[in-house]
């Protein structure tokens, strides 16, 4: 099976909640793009996308394309359920994404979920990458794998 | 004569299980009228009258609006009426801060700090998910997912972390604290610890939900995990209950039945881009990232009272997750950086001999959970003397209010 196919987690988790400054963000992860948000004042990249940047207060933004790696920078197992038909333990991680090429006085995490670890293989600091779970033709999420 | 901020007396509701306040009220009670009853008890243990309050505040969108609560309690002239912007627990500190300078600037003479939490009648807040679900109310199928509309600040920021399954406290305050293990070796038998001896301490205390559960460390290793490294016993207890504190000038406190506690110093804080704290705060500086977040507002605590953490006799410090107390001793410097294990393993928390007694009354892991509001009240009991875990001479108290999201904090000293 095609990794864009796959499906981890159920369509009865908790939907995006969006607005103006993170829906573009959430239509790029549609088309299976990871992005920052780069302001064109500074080129400060920055996450979850907001309405300033938290260096220069400036509004003028591009969607910056990021690589889709980066590496495990906390995590927990949570053993209860959010929604019904789920697999537990599942894993809400923090990854550290690569930035290339911008200057990034704030590091450039994300909250995401690790799939398809067995909790005795979690170790912050290992290397892991994107991958794309379509939940439905509008909204596709990032998850992430340990990169082997 | 000084208008410096006291506390005079404090009241509660008995406090109950969610869901179980009828079996410990006599009758079905509401939210508001838990409120009532807290504040009316606060004001009696100061002797003073309703008729004499003419203040409330309170924090952690409380459903109990202080305009509503005046007019139930037929308070005569409501002067002050004030709620806390910290989010949740982080604000019982903040909201007897807020009362002070009420009554220190002369907007009102006595204010009551409350805080009213019926889990039983309103949501779980361990079930917070449910309300969040895309399952169509509960519809055979799920609608196909979409995007929905964000409509305040805090769903904007929460929209961003929800679709990963961050919707409790446990996994948003298990994040930072699983790093704290990784960068310091801190451990799971170095909670367990915590909760036990705040468990030692409720099984003192005739007031606490849990008073008559004693708990091992091996019940604790045994537990079942509910957020990586939080097991059940690392999590505070979800509760039906009200309490209550009196704040009123010096001058007026000279008069009345009990020793007035001096509220010392107060602080409010939260580091940049803390935003929602844990749950929403994943791109904050890696230096605090694995702290409590509090460590600023210690500094500023102290610069403020005058005093240093070796000037504290007894602390109350917020428990919602035994990690956030270990991260909080180190923020408030109490041991160093990275050290809060080792502080663990000495029984510096212990009643019975500690270096820091903490959490007298058993805190929100075994007492009550109120939102860290009987943190307050126990505080002052530590300085009256009225505490079921007394400790000798208590003269100084560290109040703090939640960890992990923005925060705030008290210095009480005795007379
Ligand atoms: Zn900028």
């Amino acid at each position: 099976m095609n990794e864009q196919t796959q499906r981890w987690f159920p369509n009865s988790m908790p939907a995006p909640m969006v607005d103006k400054y993170s829906l573009p963000w959430w239509q790029a992860c549609a088309e299976n793009r990871m992005t920052a948000q780069r302001c064109k004042s500074c080129n400060h990249a920055q996450l979850p996308p907001a309405p300033l940047c938290s260096e220069c207060r400036g509004n003028d933004f591009e969607l910056t394309a990021l690589s889709g790696k980066g590496r495990l920078y906390t995590y927990t197992a949570v053993h209860q359920p959010v929604s019904m038909e789920q697999t537990l333990p599942f894993i809400i991680a923090v990854i550290e994404l690569d930035v290339e090429g911008t200057p990034c006085k704030n590091p450039v995490r994300l909250m995401s979920n690790l799939v398809e670890c067995e909790e005795a293989d979690l170790e912050i600091g290992k290397p892991v990458h994107v991958v794309w779970e379509k939940m439905s033709d509008m909204v596709s999420i990032p998850r992430f794998k340990f990169t082997v | 004569m000084s208008r410096k901020a006291h506390i005079v007396g404090v009241g509660e509701t008995p406090y109950a299980k969610w869901g179980r306040i009828a079996e410990v009220m006599q009758g079905d009670v509401t939210e508001h009228a838990l409120a009532h009853f807290a504040i009316m008890k606060a004001v009696e243990d100061a002797g003073l009258s309703i008729d004499d309050v003419d203040g409330l505040a309170s924090f952690a969108e409380d459903r109990n609006e202080a305009i509503f609560i005046a007019a139930e309690l037929g308070i005569p002239e409501l002067r002050f009426g004030n709620m806390v912007w910290m989010p949740g627990g982080g604000g019982g500190c903040a909201a007897v801060s807020n009362a002070a300078m009420a009554v220190e600037t002369g907007q009102a003479e006595v204010v009551v700090v409350y805080r009213a939490l019926c889990q039983g009648e309103f949501m779980r807040f361990g079930h917070a998910a449910e309300l969040m679900a895309n399952d169509g109310g509960g519809a055979a199928e799920p609608p196909p997912v979409s995007f929905q509309q964000a409509n305040t600040l805090m769903l904007a920021a929460m929209g961003q972390v929800m679709p990963f399954g961050m919707l409790t406290g446990a996994a948003a305050f298990a994040l930072p604290f699983r790093r704290h293990m990784h960068k310091y070796g801190t451990s799971s038998e170095h909670l367990g610890k915590i909760a036990v001896t705040f468990r030692e301490h409720a099984n003192r205390n005739p007031r606490a939900v849990l008073k008559d559960k004693p708990l091992s460390l091996e019940q604790h290793q045994g537990s079942r995990m509910i957020a990586d490294p939080f097991r059940l016993f690392d999590c505070c207890m979800e509760n039906d209950g009200a309490c209550a504190v009196v704040v009123t000038t010096e001058e007026r406190a000279r008069s009345l039945k009990k020793r007035p506690v001096e509220i010392v110093a107060s602080v409010q804080g939260a580091p940049k881009g803390y935003s929602f704290g844990s749950f929403t705060n994943a791109n904050i500086d890696d230096a605090i990232y694995a702290t409590g977040g509090t460590e600023q507002m210690a500094n500023r605590l102290w610069q403020k009272a005058g005093m240093r953490p070796e000037d504290v006799d007894v602390a109350q410090i917020y428990d919602h997750f035994t990690g956030s107390v270990l991260m909080q001793l180190e923020d408030f410097g109490f041991c160093k950086r990275g050290e809060g294990g080792d502080f663990i393993d000495s029984g510096a928390l212990s009643w019975k001999g500690g270096s820091l007694p903490t959490n007298t009354s058993g805190g929100s892991l075994s007492e009550a959970y109120m939102h860290g509001l009987n943190h307050v009240l126990e505080g002052a009991r530590s300085l009256w003397g009225e505490s079921c875990c007394p400790v000798e001479n208590a003269n100084v108290c560290l109040v703090t209010s939640a960890a992990g999201v923005p925060s705030s904090a008290l210095l009480l000293k005795g007379h």
